[in-house]
């Protein structure tokens, strides 16, 4: 009888972590930008994550449907009065705040690239620096504006995508992208400068394409393009 | 044996094992959604791309029928067009990297050509028989192309071509040559691709712009000493003491160099880093790591620092063309001013912290790729005459002559006009000075970060 009572535990486990073991998951793609001032007649995502939090909160009554109509707006109203902001209706910085949503982008992120490359918008940067603090946490500095502008690089490439989105999202081109870690981890303010110095013009990798880490396994055929240099714990090359 | 526990313990056990058992079904069957929902949109990239091919490949054929120019025009723009389509729906296919930059180079500059030659049909210029002889290749080369990916599509039309298959073989980290996995119907198409001969033109994106060698590289070669010393004196003082001065890398490439750092003194965190060529011992570039926290000057008193900074360098008639700020650091691009002709191509970026006025950043490739001793041009239009290819409507404030790069990586000697449009926002046109062509348009930008231009 404990025998069976074990083998069963053993199948249940077995089946949890079966489940546990491939997570889906989807980049918050609203996380990723500075948050909108919302205010009646506003729509879309954004708004239908102020009326979940609402909602989950006890605020908010009407349907989820990204509209932000009357009921919305007392809501927030509401809301905004029992946390001592003021009550306007509108869905501002401080209220994003306290519905526990602090803008994603510092600051830093809204000044506006240099358009040395094809590469111009300001969101690009916010891209950029995405990829960077992924991919080159705890690297020194240069080794940051590097990465960044190995990926420039790749954009003005016959070789590969024309577009800087086309670059970071092409299939496997960076781990940190096919795992997911770019959205998980907020750029911190110098991974922002990172990515602006590249945008600049700084390429201290002199015309690379491909960057690795020589003490993590990687393809072979990797190796056999020409090394540039070595910054940080990262190979460059072309 | 058994109590009276038995069977409660085997009924919890049971309704356990069934309420995990939906929810794992749950999930494998929202992950087998998620997998389908995949496989459909490689499928959709792919059809795409076969159709896109096809286009050009008719397009191309209708091209070297084609008499007159305008109708070129349309085929070209066609090519073009339907290159860059096939090349963004490429890159959304799992395939091997070697497989994905060969055939998306055969594309990007199928394309650029096209494109080229386009531009310089819009100018007048008919297909010279090289261009008809590089378009009928092309064109085989494109069919090529073309039968291989229906063999593929085909396959891909019996549902027997397995993304999920394709993308594990491409991630597998194998050595190319044990790679023969004949699985992979894209490794037969990357081997015809790489026989293609290469496009010989004019355009952003051909071969001879990566193959650009450096003109300002001047000078003897140094050995490491010399370099040291070099380094040693271009860094700011506030670099120079108390500090450690280290070489961290070599540079090989297109520039051979070496790469120093700046350490506080007998710490591990790096204050700055220092790039220096080994021909010449020029100074490639500087950042210096540190953070500014605020601003107490303005971009003109900025401008002004990195202007003296610059000229105790050796660097003389540089002028800022430009400024820009983020993080109270100012950004300056200056261009070196000759008989009143700015020469952008020959670009030294200064970055100045807005807190003390200290230079944080020195940029000189542009410099030394284009550098050379130029003889100034005189203009063979005079700025009345360029005048009149701009628009009538934009309001003109400031004329003047520049050497600008062009996409190809050339120089174009203009007129610059800087002005206003009907609808208030700044302009700035490029004239050349030799045709009375438009070269250029660039729009700028002004906000509180200071002036770009797109």
């Amino acid at each position: 009888m404990r025998r069976l009572a074990l083998s069963l535990v053993a199948i249940m486990l077995a089946a949890m972590l079966w489940g546990l073991a491939e997570p889906v998951r989807v980049p918050d793609t609203a996380e990723a930008q500075a948050r909108p001032t919302l205010h009646w007649g506003s729509t879309g995502s954004n708004v239908r994550l102020v009326q979940w939090k609402l909602q989950s909160w006890g605020y908010y009554r009407g349907p989820i449907d990204g509209v932000f109509g009357t009921q919305t707006s007392q809501a927030v109203r509401r809301f905004q009065a029992r946390n001592g902001l003021n009550a306007d209706g509108l869905v501002g910085p401080s209220t994003w705040a306290a519905l526990g949503f602090g803008s994603a982008a510092p600051a830093a992120a809204r000044a506006r690239a240099v358009a040395s490359r094809g590469v111009s918008r300001s969101e690009n940067v916010d891209l950029l620096a995405r990829v960077v603090a992924a991919e080159a946490e705890g690297e020194p500095y240069s080794g940051q504006v590097a990465v960044a502008a190995t990926i420039l690089n790749r954009v003005r490439n016959p070789r590969f995508p024309n577009s800087l989105n086309g670059v970071i999202f092409q299939r496997h081109a960076f781990e940190s992208v096919t795992n997911g870690l770019i959205w998980r981890r907020t750029p911190s303010a110098t991974s922002y400068r990172a990515a602006r110095d590249a945008l600049n013009g700084y390429d201290p990798t002199y015309g690379a394409i491909f960057f690795w880490n020589p003490s993590k396994p990687v393809n072979p055929w990797i190796w056999s393009r020409s090394i540039i240099t070595q910054i940080g714990s990262h190979v460059f090359a072309r | 044996m058994g109590g009276r526990w038995t069977v409660p313990v085997i009924v919890l056990l049971l309704a356990v094992a069934l309420g995990s058992a939906y929810w794992g079904y749950t999930h494998y069957d929202a992950r087998r959604d998620l997998e389908i929902a995949v496989a459909n949109s490689y499928q959709n990239s792919f059809y795409s791309l076969v159709d896109s091919i096809e286009k050009i490949e008719v397009s191309l054929a209708k091209a070297l029928v084609a008499n007159g120019m305008s109708e070129n025009v349309r085929y070209l723009a066609t090519v073009w067009q339907e290159a860059m389509t096939a090349q963004a729906n490429l890159s959304q296919l799992p395939l091997g990297q070697e497989t994905l930059m060969n055939v998306a180079k055969f594309l990007t500059q199928s394309g650029d050509y096209a494109y080229m030659l386009m531009r310089s049909h819009t100018l007048g210029k008919t297909l010279s028989p090289k261009d008809r002889e590089q378009l009928q290749n092309l064109r085989q080369q494109v069919t090529l192309l073309g039968q291989n990916l229906h063999e593929v599509q085909a396959k891909a039309g019996q549902g027997q071509l397995r993304w999920a298959e394709i993308e594990q073989i491409s991630r597998k980290k194998l050595p190319s040559d044990t790679k023969s996995l004949a699985d992979d119907p894209f490794t037969k198409i990357n081997d015809g691709i790489e026989k293609f001969p290469t496009l010989i033109y004019d355009g952003p994106f051909s071969d001879h712009v990566e193959q650009k060698q450096p003109k300002g590289l001047t000078g003897p070669e140094l050995d490491e000493a010399e370099a040291r010393k070099k380094v040693q004196a271009f860094l700011p003082s506030s670099l120079k003491d108390g500090t450690d001065l280290e070489k961290a890398a070599d540079i090989k490439g297109k520039i051979a160099g070496y790469n120093y750092v700046v350490r506080a003194e007998g710490e591990r965190g790096i204050l700055a880093t220092v790039d220096i060529s080994r021909k010449g011992g020029h100074i490639l570039n500087m950042i210096n790591f540190r953070s500014v926290d605020d601003a107490s000057m303005d971009l003109e008193e900025a401008g002004a620092k990195a202007t003296e900074f610059l000229a105790s360098k050796g660097f003389k008639n540089m002028v800022p063309t430009y400024a820009m700020r983020a993080d109270n650091i100012a950004v300056i691009p200056f261009a070196p001013e000759i008989d009143d002709v700015l020469i952008y191509p020959d670009l030294i970026k200064v970055n100045v912290a807005l807190d003390n006025g200290e230079v944080v950043g020195y940029e000189a490739l542009g410099y030394i790729m284009s550098h050379h001793t130029r003889e100034i041009p005189k203009p063979k239009i005079s700025a009345e005459e360029a005048r009149a290819a701009v628009n009538p409507e934009l309001q003109i404030s400031s004329t003047r002559l520049a050497i600008i790069p062009t996409e190809d990586l050339k120089e174009a000697f203009c007129y610059e006009f800087k002005g206003v449009s009907s609808d208030n926002e700044p302009y700035i046109v490029y004239v050349s000075a030799e045709t009375g062509e438009e070269v250029n348009i660039l729009k700028v930008i002004v906000n509180e970060e200071g002036t770009t231009t797109i």
